[in-house]
């Protein structure tokens, strides 16, 4: 297998920018340079690397995840609907409808996980559709972002009733940045997903909304009726909760978007769970949206595409900055993609300006800032450990590292043609977050805060144990209100249950609030169930340091469950 | 800020003539476009309840402002011209904003007075899971009042994500706050179109004075409560000014007789503070009721009190279809039918603006679409003549004022309006010293405009004028003969106003009494009508660019006199017949009175300030009324800070915290538990004690201004009966009311009461509840009554002094 240039614009010193210029030639029969040889060029390539990276790390959670979040609430509200009692938690989006319907097929999550797996897998092809408009090294880049985002695993393999989100709204992105015009039944499409799809995509409509009201750009004329047939069947099969019977005229989009606000679909707030997952990333964007903004004030040229992500990411912001005390991941996970399109082909300008700085002062200096910094690094670290800020002497030490790193990288920053060489010092700070949360999040889902609270594998145990228990004995298997919205889900296919605040006389098996007293004439079976878990942000800076070097560090709480069953039992 | 931002494109093109091009307009005029918004698509269940919902609707209002922006061709030119407006704007904002915080950090509390009313419509406004929103006080039932103002204050508390407590204190800022920019914006504009090119430096001195007469400026009865609390008084001016009241009784030496001790200070004859301003508690109350069996309410007045009510916060909407109607009057085009057809989203903002001043408070819609409509008139007869500007104004109108109402249809649905007829004033008028104490201020500067309205008009146009304007005074006047003969109440209405009592002791006796009388105050807002009115006439005809600023002025004083002889029949007219009447329609004065007094002081100003000594003599004298109006905010301010020993917060349940933490638990619980629709059984707030045979009798059947209701108001969730007379108040005084409400007062004391509590779940269920509540208020209204309700209901939250019960649950779930 050799390599080799094909033309003559190969900048090989401009790693991503220019990596499509290369081809990789393999070995063949016929002399390279006949017609016939197969070549795989080093952009296709990276787009398979990448592609494979981003479906790898959402396999884990699609299969081993526990159920938690808001794919807890809406599988439980799937599953009352499978059962022909539909809830306030079924929520009539396209996603949540499939949901029900593989769950009369399998009563298992994995099933409406595939689903949102399947249609995240297309990601990758949404962002190489794009390509033209970011450039192919900044697709890539894009790409890479989104693959190791741990709220975007997160999401990407969820069953929640947002599970074609991300999808959609990227797709959604690629249509209406088309040169071309659009077929008319896409554009009818492309409106029945966004009606009835969730909140994500939202942010991207109201920035593609105002943008072309902005301009008093309207739609063709020819587009009118496809857009209104695909939103008008979108909002008729969500009013008739897709077959499920009318329930007023519903649009599940916003139905979710007010419903992040008032339900509890993380165990930690927006604003915490940002704070663990996604800095680098909204630091990246950040950095991108200054860059446009500073040439559209130098009079540049700013791409519409440009603008577009700008306003995307505005509104998505927002929506996060308001949510920030809530207790939900979409937000977050609604931001990651304009923040991740922004910042892939920055990164890149970024990355070509490193490559090109002025080394000869920073090839020292970024190294020694980066050495203080690791050994600073190290003794915070051994302060999370042990959850105590060190002595004096340690304090004294960590201050002056912390000084020489931030000295180092100054003298570097104020030497302007040096300056960009820095970035290899953010590079080297951010990979390990980035790296930690997304392989958190794809490989132990049930020890990270997101997603959480978790319905613990236990709760289907206690299910297990009442059905034998009322097989057994006869009775009804009884459950507390207080606890019926957490049942619902590892309770299911359990036949007939009573839920009440009251044991009946007939109760097979009780359970109960662990705080309320026993019911009367009934023994309480030994053992510490719950039907809830959850894993919270660490509370406090060495908290989370150790929590970052020790995933399992994380507070884990239960909601205990109490069970009980009759004295003749 | 966000929402004013949002709604600065629209503004730009309702308010484009404006120095600020509307950026002093866009706080209230964004804030009713969202709670339209709101409203309308909640009602159609397109947006759900909650905090999402709240900040779509405030989203629509920026779609609309960029498509307006996309289609306005001058927008980057009037941003760029009204960059120093918009930024005025955004700071006379923020100061104002933030310096009502502070003060209101002092006072936060949402008790007293009909605080927790307000309380409940933001809460229940908030929360109600269908709209238009539940009556939480009557459940079951939708809200039959006019709640557009708590719609907009749950908009901006749900939207900024604060809890409703801090909600309801930051919409009373919010609304401070954008009545001050809102002012300083239309009083700027007017008095630079009015002043020209030459003087329009003085424009600045209108928005000042326009926001002062409007938020500061009180009765001028707080000198007489200053001199009084410190013990300096003359009594014969106290009485000449009717407010004897102020000062101790006089000693009891066998002169006096006993109607001399009715009307006096019964309290100690000593001074009554030693600081600068009364401290005597909240005195600067009487402020407000200086017209006896009237309420004379003032704003400053509402903002020291901090009751969050319809005719409070309508005022920055109320400024604004002034902007809109002084914009309207400023444009040039003919306005006729056809204009809307040519902009029809112009005709849907005016009918949203429109439409909504009755929904935000039904007193403002006839008056300021009135002067809406006037402002058409006069653009229109601008153009052309008389015949040709009455049909173009009435064509142009009919279709605005019915999109006005169209657009509002859900809540005139459920509105019951307790107005039940409209009547001749027939008792005592009000005493031409209480008129000076209370309008005094507004009246003479709006006057101000006669010492120029006339001096450049040949005097057979002024001649013309002022007769032509008699008519304004005397057609009401007329009107009220007419009213009065019908309902043959003619002659006593003449002797009502008739102060001549058999003690006349001389000539001098006689004139004060003359002059004390009804009729003298009558005569003198006629007046100030007539000549305001001439002055219009006269700068109308010789096309002046100061002819609004008579003509606000003469409706306001209209206003005033109108509330003068007649009424508006509600609940109050058997005992304070005209209570409300005076209450609602000066209120609307003030506001007209404040932006057409303070240009015309400016104007004044401006023009005399070459002579100053003719300045000195018309300005000067009633700059310094003006300024003793300000004693009142003084003082009264100082009194409210003053008596604060608690630490600031604008959490106005801080108090229930610190006093009833039991009670404070069970808010928060009964917030995060219980659904917003779910009914919660509490007090009926009628007390209850054992009667001789053993059984439950009433001690106390008075319910309303306590704490019964608790509850529901701070939740908002909904509740079987709250505070009885105000339910009769927004659903009419009617036997079918009656009876409901008796009814439902009878079913929550039963359960309470219940001798057998199986009947308690049973009544739960007829009432709709799931949950009851036996907290300190049950506690005190049905002492040693209650059954013991653990044994026929689950206790779902305790604490030592609160238990909520809830109906057992039991049902069956499929889970397969």
């Amino acid at each position: 297998m050799t390599t080799e240039p094909a033309g003559d614009r190969v900048e090989e010193r401009i790693i991503g920018v220019y990596v499509e210029e290369r081809v990789l030639v393999l070995e063949s029969d016929e002399p390279s340079s006949k017609r016939g040889a197969f070549k795989i060029s080093g952009a296709v390539l990276a787009w398979a690397v990448l592609g494979a990276l981003f479906l790898a790390l959402r396999l884990g959670p699609t299969w081993q995840a526990p159920v938690g979040g808001a794919e807890w609430l809406h599988l439980s509200g799937a599953w009352q609907a499978r059962a022909g009692e539909p809830d306030g938690r079924f929520v009539p989006s396209l996603f949540q409808a499939l949901s029900t319907l593989i769950l009369h097929i399998s009563a298992s999550e994995i099933g409406p996980r595939i689903a949102a797996f399947i249609a995240s897998a297309s990601i990758p092809a949404a962002v190489w559709m794009l390509r033209s408009k970011l450039g192919e090294a900044g697709a890539l880049a894009s790409l890479l972002l989104v693959a190791l985002d741990a709220p975007a695993i997160a999401f990407g393999a969820s069953a929640s009733a947002m599970g074609f989100d991300l999808p959609i709204a990227l797709w959604l992105l690629v249509l209406v940045t088309r040169d071309r015009p659009v077929r008319p039944w896409l554009v009818a499409a492309a409106a029945f997903a966004a009606v009835t799809a969730g909140p994500i995509p939202l942010p991207l409509i109201a920035a593609w909304a105002t943008l072309a009201l902005a301009r008093g750009a309207r739609p063709p004329a020819a587009q009118w009726g496809p857009l209104a047939i695909g939103a008008a069947a979108g909002v008729l099969a969500a009013s008739l909760r897709f077959g499920l019977g009318f329930d007023g005229l519903r649009i599940p989009a916003i139905d979710l978007f007010a419903a992040s606000f008032e339900e509890q679909w993380a165990s930690s707030s927006a604003f915490e769970l940002t704070m663990l997952y996604s800095p680098p990333l909204l630091v990246a964007a950040f950095g991108a949206a200054i860059g446009i903004v500073v040439s559209a004030r130098k009079g540049e040229h700013v791409p519409p595409v440009a603008v577009l992500l700008l306003g995307w990411f505005a509104f998505a912001l927002s929506w996060l900055l308001s949510s920030a005390g809530e207790h939900t991941p979409a937000p977050l996970a609604a931001v990651t993609l304009p923040a991740a399109l922004l910042a892939g082909p920055a990164l890149v300008r970024a990355f070509g300006a490193m490559w090109r700085a002025e080394w000869r002062l920073a090839r020292y200096l970024v190294p020694a800032a980066a050495a203080f910094l690791l050994f600073a690094i190290a003794i915070i670290v051994h302060w999370g450990q042990v959850d105590a800020v060190g002595g004096a002497q340690d304090r004294v030490m960590t201050g002056l590292l912390l000084g020489g790193a931030g000295v180092a990288a100054l003298a570097v920053a104020l030497e302007r043609r040096a300056a960009p060489a820095l970035l290899a010092l953010g590079l080297g700070v951010s990979i390990f977050p980035v790296l930690a949360g997304a392989f958190g999040v794809a490989l132990s889902a049930g020890a990270e805060p997101i997603p959480s609270p978790v319905s613990p594998p236990q709760a289907r145990e206690l299910r297990d144990l009442a059905l034998a228990r009322a097989k057994a004995g006869g009775g009804t298997i009884v459950i507390h209100p207080s606890l019926e919205a957490d049942a619902t889900w590892p309770v299911r296919e359990s036949g007939e249950i009573t839920v009440a605040s009251r044991a009946p006389a007939d109760a097979a098996i009780v359970v109960w609030p662990a705080d309320l007293p026993a019911p009367e004439g009934m023994v309480r079976v030994s053992g510490a169930w719950s039907f809830a878990r959850a894993h919270r942000a660490p509370d406090g800076f060495l908290r989370y340091v150790k929590w970052y070097t020790h995933r399992n560090a994380a507070v884990s709480t239960s909601v205990p469950a109490a069970v009980y069953v009759g004295t003749g039992q | 800020m966000v929402m004013g931002v949002l709604a600065l494109p629209l503004a730009f093109v309702l308010f484009r003539r404006f120095p600020d091009a509307g950026a002093g307009l866009s706080f209230p005029l964004g804030l009713v476009f969202a709670g339209y918004a709101y409203f309308v698509l909640r009602t159609g269940s397109v947006l759900p309840q909650g905090r999402g919902g709240a900040i779509l609707a405030m989203a629509l209002v920026g779609l609309a402002s960029a498509a307006v922006a996309g289609q306005d061709h001058r927008f980057r030119a009037t941003l760029s011209r009204s960059g120093p407006g918009v930024l005025m704007a955004a700071g006379t904002f923020t100061l104002f904003f933030f310096a009502f915080v502070a003060y209101r950090s002092y006072v936060p509390d949402i008790a007293g007075t009909e605080q927790p009313m307000d309380f409940m419509y933001l809460n229940a406004s908030i929360v109600s899971p269908e709209y238009p929103p539940a009556d939480a006080w009557l459940a079951g039932e939708r809200a039959s009042y006019y709640y557009f103002g708590y719609i907009q204050a749950g908009l901006l508390t749900q939207a900024s994500g604060v809890v409703p407590e801090e909600g309801y204190n930051l919409a009373l800022a919010y609304t401070f706050a954008a009545a001050a920019t809102s002012m300083a914006s239309v009083a700027f504009a007017v008095a630079r179109w009015a002043l020209g090119p030459r003087l329009r430096r003085w424009a600045f001195v209108a928005a000042a004075a326009s926001v002062g007469f409007l938020l500061f400026v009180g009765s001028l009865s707080a000198v007489f409560e200053v001199a009084a609390a410190h013990g300096s008084y003359n009594r014969g001016l106290y009485e000449a000014f009717g407010v004897e009241w102020l000062i101790p009784c006089p000693a009891p030496d066998g002169s006096s007789n006993a109607a001399d001790r009715t009307n006096c200070f019964t309290g100690p004859t000593e001074p009554r503070t030693t600081a600068w301003y009364p401290t005597e508690f909240w005195f600067w109350w009487r402020g407000s009721r200086v017209i006896p069996n009237t309420i004379t309410e003032f704003p400053f007045f509402s903002f020291l009190l901090g009751d969050l009510h319809p005719h409070v916060m309508s005022l920055p909407l109320v400024i604004l279809a002034l902007g809109l109607a002084a914009s309207i009057w400023r444009g040039r085009s003919l306005l006729r039918a056809s204009t809307h057809l040519a902009q029809p989203a112009w005709t849907l903002g005016l009918g949203v603006i429109l439409g909504s001043l009755a929904f935000q408070n039904a007193w403002d819609l006839l008056t300021f679409t009135a002067v809406a409509g006037t402002a058409v008139f006069l653009r229109n007869l601008r153009r052309g003549p008389l015949m040709q500007a009455a049909p173009a104004t009435l064509g142009f109108l009919w279709p605005v004022m019915l999109l006005a109402v169209a657009l509002y249809a859900p809540w005139y649905r459920d509105f019951r309006s307790q107005a039940s007829g409209f009547y001749a004033y027939v008792g005592a008028g009000t005493g031409p010293a209480h008129a000076f104490l209370q309008f005094g201020p507004l009246l003479l500067a709006a006057l101000l405009t006669c010492t120029w309205a006339f001096r450049r008009a040949p005097a057979a146009e002024t001649k013309n004028a002022l007769l032509l304007a008699l008519w304004a005074p005397l057609l009401p006047l007329l009107g009220w003969m007419l009213l009065a003969s019908l309902r043959g109440d003619f002659g006593a209405g003449i002797d009502a106003r008739d102060p001549a009592t058999t003690d006349t002791y001389g000539l001098i006796s006689a004139a004060r009494h003359l002059l004390s009388g009804g009729w003298a105050t009558l005569a003198l807002y006629a007046a100030t009508v007539w000549l305001l009115t001439a002055a219009f006439g006269v700068l109308v005809r010789t096309h002046s660019r100061t002819a609004v600023i008579p003509a606000l002025g003469a409706v306001g004083a209209l206003l005033i006199y109108g509330a003068e002889l007649f009424l508006i029949r509600d609940v109050f007219f058997g005992g304070q017949p005209r209570l409300n009447t005076v209450f609602k329609l000066t209120y609307q004065a003030w506001m007209l009175l404040s932006l057409a007094g303070g240009v015309a002081l400016a104007v004044t100003l401006a023009r005399l300030w070459r002579h100053r000594a003719r300045a000195a003599w018309a300005a000067v004298p009633v700059a310094a009324i003006a300024l003793l109006g300000l004693v009142y905010p003084l003082t009264a301010a100082a009194n409210r800070i003053g008596a604060s020993s608690e630490p600031t917060t604008i959490n106005g349940l801080a108090f229930v915290a610190r006093s009833n933490p039991g009670e404070y638990a069970l808010v928060q619980w009964v917030r995060s538990q219980t659904m917003p629709g779910d009914v919660v059984i509490e007090a009926s707030g009628r007390t209850w004690g054992r009667g001789q045979d053993g059984r439950p009798v009433i001690t106390n059947a008075g319910v309303d201004y306590s704490e019964s209701a608790r509850v529901s108001a701070r939740t908002g969730r909904p509740t079987p009966i709250g505070w009885y007379f105000h339910a009769v108040q927004w659903r009419g005084q009617t036997d079918a009311t009656a009876r409901d409400l008796a009814y439902r007062q009878d079913l929550v004391d039963g359960i309470y009461l219940a001798a057998d509590t199986r009947t308690i779940v049973p009544s739960m269920r007829e009432a709709g509840a799931e949950y009851l509540v036996v907290g300190s208020i049950e506690n005190s209204r049905y002492a040693g009554l209650m059954p013991r309700f653990g044994d026929v209901l689950d206790p779902v939250f305790r604490t030592e002094s609160v238990t909520v019960y809830r109906v057992p649950v039991s049902k069956q779930v499929r889970t397969e």
